[in-house]
Protein backbone atom coordinates (compact mmCIF):
# COMPACT_ATOMS: atom_id res chain seq x y z
CA UNK A 1 0.00 0.00 0.00
CA UNK A 2 1.11 3.61 -0.71
CA UNK A 3 0.93 5.77 2.08
CA UNK A 4 -1.81 8.90 0.63
CA UNK A 5 1.23 11.64 1.34
CA UNK A 6 3.63 9.51 -0.93
CA UNK A 7 1.26 9.20 -2.87
CA UNK A 8 1.67 12.46 -6.06
CA UNK A 9 5.35 12.17 -4.93
CA UNK A 10 7.91 12.03 -8.06
CA UNK A 11 11.78 13.54 -7.57
CA UNK A 12 11.34 17.05 -7.09
CA UNK A 13 9.32 16.24 -3.77
CA UNK A 14 11.16 13.54 -2.51
CA UNK A 15 14.44 16.20 -3.11
CA UNK A 16 12.21 19.30 -1.24
CA UNK A 17 11.80 16.49 1.59
CA UNK A 18 15.77 15.94 1.93
CA UNK A 19 16.38 19.32 2.08
CA UNK A 20 13.72 20.44 4.29
CA UNK A 21 15.22 17.22 6.75
CA UNK A 22 18.57 18.35 6.21
CA UNK A 23 17.84 22.34 7.01
CA UNK A 24 16.00 21.16 10.50
CA UNK A 25 18.58 18.54 11.23
CA UNK A 26 21.16 21.39 10.61
CA UNK A 27 19.91 24.53 11.69
CA UNK A 28 20.50 23.77 15.68
CA UNK A 29 24.35 23.32 14.99
CA UNK A 30 24.16 26.35 13.48
CA UNK A 31 22.06 28.36 15.74
CA UNK A 32 22.85 26.33 19.37
CA UNK A 33 19.85 28.76 20.75
CA UNK A 34 17.46 27.17 23.22
CA UNK A 35 14.33 28.80 22.08
CA UNK A 36 15.05 28.14 18.42
CA UNK A 37 15.77 24.46 18.89
CA UNK A 38 12.47 24.32 20.85
CA UNK A 39 10.64 26.07 17.94
CA UNK A 40 12.09 23.73 15.47
CA UNK A 41 11.24 20.51 18.07
CA UNK A 42 7.70 21.94 18.18
CA UNK A 43 8.09 21.79 14.15
CA UNK A 44 9.35 18.59 13.83
CA UNK A 45 6.90 16.95 16.31
CA UNK A 46 3.31 18.91 14.90
CA UNK A 47 5.15 17.21 11.73
CA UNK A 48 4.35 13.57 13.13
CA UNK A 49 0.83 14.60 14.21
CA UNK A 50 -0.48 16.37 11.14
CA UNK A 51 0.57 13.39 9.09
CA UNK A 52 -1.61 11.23 10.80
CA UNK A 53 -4.22 13.98 10.30
CA UNK A 54 -3.45 13.65 6.65
CA UNK A 55 -4.16 10.25 6.12
CA UNK A 56 -7.12 10.55 8.00
CA UNK A 57 -9.07 14.25 6.75
CA UNK A 58 -6.83 13.76 3.36
CA UNK A 59 -7.12 10.24 2.25
CA UNK A 60 -10.73 9.36 3.57
CA UNK A 61 -12.20 12.77 4.00
CA UNK A 62 -13.49 11.98 7.69
CA UNK A 63 -13.41 14.93 10.16
CA UNK A 64 -11.78 14.57 12.90
CA UNK A 65 -11.51 17.45 16.07
CA UNK A 66 -9.87 15.42 18.76
CA UNK A 67 -6.64 14.73 16.78
CA UNK A 68 -4.58 16.23 19.56
CA UNK A 69 -6.00 13.49 22.12
CA UNK A 70 -4.27 10.83 20.03
CA UNK A 71 -1.28 12.98 20.04
CA UNK A 72 -1.03 13.78 23.79
CA UNK A 73 -1.43 9.74 24.42
CA UNK A 74 0.92 8.91 22.67
CA UNK A 75 3.60 11.71 24.38
CA UNK A 76 2.66 11.19 27.61
CA UNK A 77 2.94 7.61 27.27
CA UNK A 78 6.54 8.14 25.74
CA UNK A 79 7.68 10.62 28.53
CA UNK A 80 5.99 8.97 31.44
CA UNK A 81 7.99 5.89 30.60
CA UNK A 82 10.68 7.89 30.28
CA UNK A 83 10.80 9.44 33.75
CA UNK A 84 9.16 7.13 35.70
CA UNK A 85 10.63 3.69 34.43
CA UNK A 86 13.79 5.08 33.17
CA UNK A 87 13.06 3.43 29.62
CA UNK A 88 15.27 4.24 26.94
CA UNK A 89 14.04 6.40 24.42
CA UNK A 90 14.46 3.79 21.82
CA UNK A 91 11.87 1.82 23.71
CA UNK A 92 9.21 4.35 25.23
CA UNK A 93 8.80 5.83 21.88
CA UNK A 94 7.93 2.57 20.01
CA UNK A 95 5.62 1.89 23.24
CA UNK A 96 4.04 5.32 22.88
CA UNK A 97 3.27 4.87 19.19
CA UNK A 98 1.68 1.21 20.22
CA UNK A 99 -0.78 2.81 22.62
CA UNK A 100 -1.66 6.23 20.78
CA UNK A 101 -2.81 3.30 17.96
CA UNK A 102 -4.89 1.29 20.32
CA UNK A 103 -6.55 4.41 21.73
CA UNK A 104 -6.93 5.14 18.39
CA UNK A 105 -8.45 1.90 17.35
CA UNK A 106 -10.93 2.07 20.15
CA UNK A 107 -12.07 5.36 19.28
CA UNK A 108 -13.07 4.40 15.66
CA UNK A 109 -15.43 1.53 16.74
CA UNK A 110 -17.81 4.53 18.00
CA UNK A 111 -16.94 6.79 14.74
CA UNK A 112 -17.14 3.91 12.14
CA UNK A 113 -21.13 4.32 12.14
CA UNK A 114 -21.32 7.75 13.39
CA UNK A 115 -21.44 10.39 10.92
CA UNK A 116 -21.46 14.03 10.18
CA UNK A 117 -22.17 16.09 13.45
CA UNK A 118 -22.25 13.20 15.60
CA UNK A 119 -18.97 11.95 14.53
CA UNK A 120 -17.37 15.39 15.12
CA UNK A 121 -19.15 14.78 19.07
CA UNK A 122 -17.19 11.27 18.94
CA UNK A 123 -13.87 13.00 17.86
CA UNK A 124 -14.56 16.12 20.33
CA UNK A 125 -15.48 14.40 23.72
CA UNK A 126 -12.48 12.16 22.80
CA UNK A 127 -10.20 14.95 22.47
CA UNK A 128 -12.17 16.80 25.73
CA UNK A 129 -11.61 14.00 27.44
CA UNK A 130 -7.71 13.39 26.78
CA UNK A 131 -7.22 17.09 27.87
CA UNK A 132 -9.30 17.29 30.81
CA UNK A 133 -7.46 13.63 32.19
CA UNK A 134 -4.23 15.13 31.37
CA UNK A 135 -5.09 18.54 32.99
CA UNK A 136 -6.53 16.58 36.47
CA UNK A 137 -4.82 13.52 37.18
CA UNK A 138 -2.22 13.85 39.05
CA UNK A 139 0.35 11.64 36.79
CA UNK A 140 0.63 13.71 34.08
CA UNK A 141 1.50 16.17 36.43
CA UNK A 142 -1.48 18.51 35.87
CA UNK A 143 -0.81 21.71 33.49
CA UNK A 144 2.60 21.52 34.53
CA UNK A 145 3.31 18.66 32.37
CA UNK A 146 6.57 16.36 32.87
CA UNK A 147 9.43 18.08 33.24
CA UNK A 148 13.46 16.40 32.49
CA UNK A 149 12.68 13.81 30.37
CA UNK A 150 15.76 12.65 29.10
CA UNK A 151 16.69 12.86 25.68
CA UNK A 152 17.55 9.91 22.96
CA UNK A 153 20.99 8.14 23.55
CA UNK A 154 22.93 6.64 20.67
CA UNK A 155 25.62 4.22 21.09
CA UNK A 156 28.81 5.95 21.32
CA UNK A 157 27.81 9.58 20.82
CA UNK A 158 29.12 11.95 23.74
CA UNK A 159 26.39 14.17 25.52
CA UNK B 1 -13.49 32.57 26.48
CA UNK B 2 -17.04 29.94 26.25
CA UNK B 3 -14.76 27.11 24.61
CA UNK B 4 -16.49 24.60 27.30
CA UNK B 5 -19.99 25.72 27.87
CA UNK B 6 -20.43 25.74 23.54
CA UNK B 7 -18.83 21.56 23.90
CA UNK B 8 -20.95 21.16 26.58
CA UNK B 9 -23.95 22.44 25.00
CA UNK B 10 -22.99 20.83 21.77
CA UNK B 11 -22.85 17.13 23.70
CA UNK B 12 -26.38 17.88 24.87
CA UNK B 13 -27.71 18.53 21.53
CA UNK B 14 -25.90 15.36 20.20
CA UNK B 15 -26.90 13.37 23.12
CA UNK B 16 -30.54 13.64 22.32
CA UNK B 17 -30.81 13.33 18.74
CA UNK B 18 -30.52 16.52 17.03
CA UNK B 19 -33.77 16.42 14.74
CA UNK B 20 -36.01 16.56 18.20
CA UNK B 21 -35.80 19.44 20.35
CA UNK B 22 -37.31 17.21 23.40
CA UNK B 23 -34.37 15.12 22.86
CA UNK B 24 -32.59 18.36 23.24
CA UNK B 25 -33.99 19.40 26.33
CA UNK B 26 -33.61 16.18 27.77
CA UNK B 27 -30.05 15.76 26.70
CA UNK B 28 -28.82 19.22 28.49
CA UNK B 29 -30.93 18.09 31.67
CA UNK B 30 -28.97 14.62 31.74
CA UNK B 31 -25.90 16.09 30.95
CA UNK B 32 -25.78 18.57 33.38
CA UNK B 33 -27.05 16.03 36.46
CA UNK B 34 -24.61 13.26 35.42
CA UNK B 35 -22.21 16.06 35.71
CA UNK B 36 -22.76 17.23 38.89
CA UNK B 37 -23.26 13.06 40.79
CA UNK B 38 -19.72 12.54 38.86
CA UNK B 39 -19.15 15.54 40.87
CA UNK B 40 -20.02 14.61 44.23
CA UNK B 41 -17.73 11.23 43.65
CA UNK B 42 -14.76 13.21 42.63
CA UNK B 43 -14.61 16.87 41.20
CA UNK B 44 -11.66 15.84 38.99
CA UNK B 45 -13.68 12.76 37.51
CA UNK B 46 -16.76 15.08 36.51
CA UNK B 47 -16.00 16.66 33.04
CA UNK B 48 -13.83 13.38 31.91
CA UNK B 49 -16.57 10.79 32.95
CA UNK B 50 -19.57 13.00 31.33
CA UNK B 51 -17.36 12.81 27.59
CA UNK B 52 -17.18 9.21 27.97
CA UNK B 53 -20.55 8.37 28.83
CA UNK B 54 -21.27 10.51 25.73
CA UNK B 55 -18.95 8.45 23.52
CA UNK B 56 -20.77 5.07 24.85
CA UNK B 57 -24.00 5.99 24.26
CA UNK B 58 -22.81 7.17 20.60
CA UNK B 59 -21.01 3.86 20.03
CA UNK B 60 -24.43 2.27 20.77
CA UNK B 61 -27.03 4.78 19.09
CA UNK B 62 -25.11 6.65 16.61
CA UNK B 63 -27.78 8.94 16.08
CA UNK B 64 -28.44 9.94 19.83
CA UNK B 65 -30.77 8.69 22.50
CA UNK B 66 -33.89 10.62 20.53
CA UNK B 67 -32.33 10.82 16.80
CA UNK B 68 -34.26 9.77 14.17
CA UNK B 69 -33.30 5.87 13.22
CA UNK B 70 -31.61 5.75 9.48
CA UNK B 71 -32.22 3.21 7.65
CA UNK B 72 -28.34 1.90 6.49
CA UNK B 73 -27.89 1.53 2.87
CA UNK B 74 -24.78 -0.66 2.27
Amino acid sequence: MRLPILAHTGPRQWAAFVVVAAVVFALPLIFADPFFILVLQSLAYLFIATLGLDILVGWTGQISLGHAGLYAVGAYTSALLATRLGLPFWLSAPVGVVLAGLCGALLALPSLRAKGPYLAMVTVAFGFMAEVTANRWSLTGGPMGIMAIPGPRLPGARR
Amino acid sequence: MGTVPGIKAFAAAIFGGLENPIGILIGGLVIGLLEQLFGIINSNLKEGITFLVILLILALRPTGLMGKKEIEKV
